[in-house]
């Protein structure tokens, strides 16, 4: 027995349904985020004294974490958009080269929070601690599920690139979806904590 | 919205994002003289700028593909 519609578009929905799952699940995740950072703003509108996060936080870590999130989200569109070439491009190389890319994000938040914490600086410390190790914590967990999706796609999924290219190509462009909504989030994040 | 659009829209935040906080982080090297920023701003200009063009590679490649 096959799915219905993991290739072709539906009709009332005009997507295929992976893609239709997916926008449902970053809805899901804009709301979680947005619950994250709709209680960054009310503690900190609420406090009398908060930090400037560009002088108390590693800029430069977060600068280079930056960075990496958002040549994943580059290198990731650019290997679905290979793979509607007929030799597939550089599909793989643009794969492993968002693996790499997350993975120093993973390092980057890593290292941040080791360089806080060996400075004393924990989550108890104060709210403006708290919220950072939070809110960086869930999107380090949201970049590990993303890296390791990225991962099978490479290795046991490339099956399905062989057997159902199609189908592969869907799955690619779902993921996509992801690591661009993790860029989107990242990009908050930074706002957030290491500008003002 | 396809990976295309999504990934358009991304790119652009990201642009307005480096070039923001690259011109900040160049103040802020004019006006204090702290060479971290400006080592900071230097690679957010250069990735801003590969950003563009990769863009308009990336809107090449997938100009036959659905918006949605």
């Amino acid at each position: 027995m096959s799915m219905p519609y993991t290739t072709e578009v539906r009709p009332d929905t005009g997507l295929y349904n992976a893609k239709l799952g997916m926008w449902l699940f970053l809805a899901a995740e804009a709301m979680f985020f947005g619950a994250l950072f709709s209680s960054y703003a009310f503690l900190r509108t609420a406090s009398e004294s908060w930090p400037v996060g560009s002088e108390v936080l590693p800029v430069g870590v977060g600068v280079v974490t930056s960075i990496a999130v958002i040549l994943a989200g580059l290198f990731i569109a650019r290997g679905w958009s290979d793979l509607a070439k007929p030799d597939r491009g550089r599909h793989a190389t643009w794969m492993w080269a968002t693996i790499v890319a997350g993975v120093a994000v993973i390092i980057g938040i890593v290292v941040d929070h080791r360089i806080e914490a060996g400075q004393g600086m924990v989550a108890a410390t104060n709210t403006f601690y708290a919220c950072w190790y939070l809110i960086t914590g869930a999107l380090c967990a949201h970049v590990v599920v993303a890296v390791a999706y990225t991962l099978y796609l490479g290795l046991p999924g490339s099956d399905m690139r062989r057997n159902d290219p199609v189908r592969y190509r869907n799955r690619v462009e779902c993921l996509g979806l992801f690591w661009q909504f993790l860029v989107l989030t990242w990009l908050a994040t930074f706002a957030c904590f290491y500008v003002f | 919205m396809s990976l295309k659009s999504f990934h358009l829209f991304v790119g652009l935040l990201s642009v307005v994002g480096c070039c923001a906080y690259g011109m900040w982080s160049i103040l802020s090297f004019l006006r204090d003289g702290d060479v971290t920023r400006l080592l900071v701003a230097v690679p957010l200009l250069a990735l801003a700028l590969a950003l563009i063009m990769n863009s308009v590679i990336f809107y090449k490649h997938t100009e036959q593909e659905p918006w949605l």
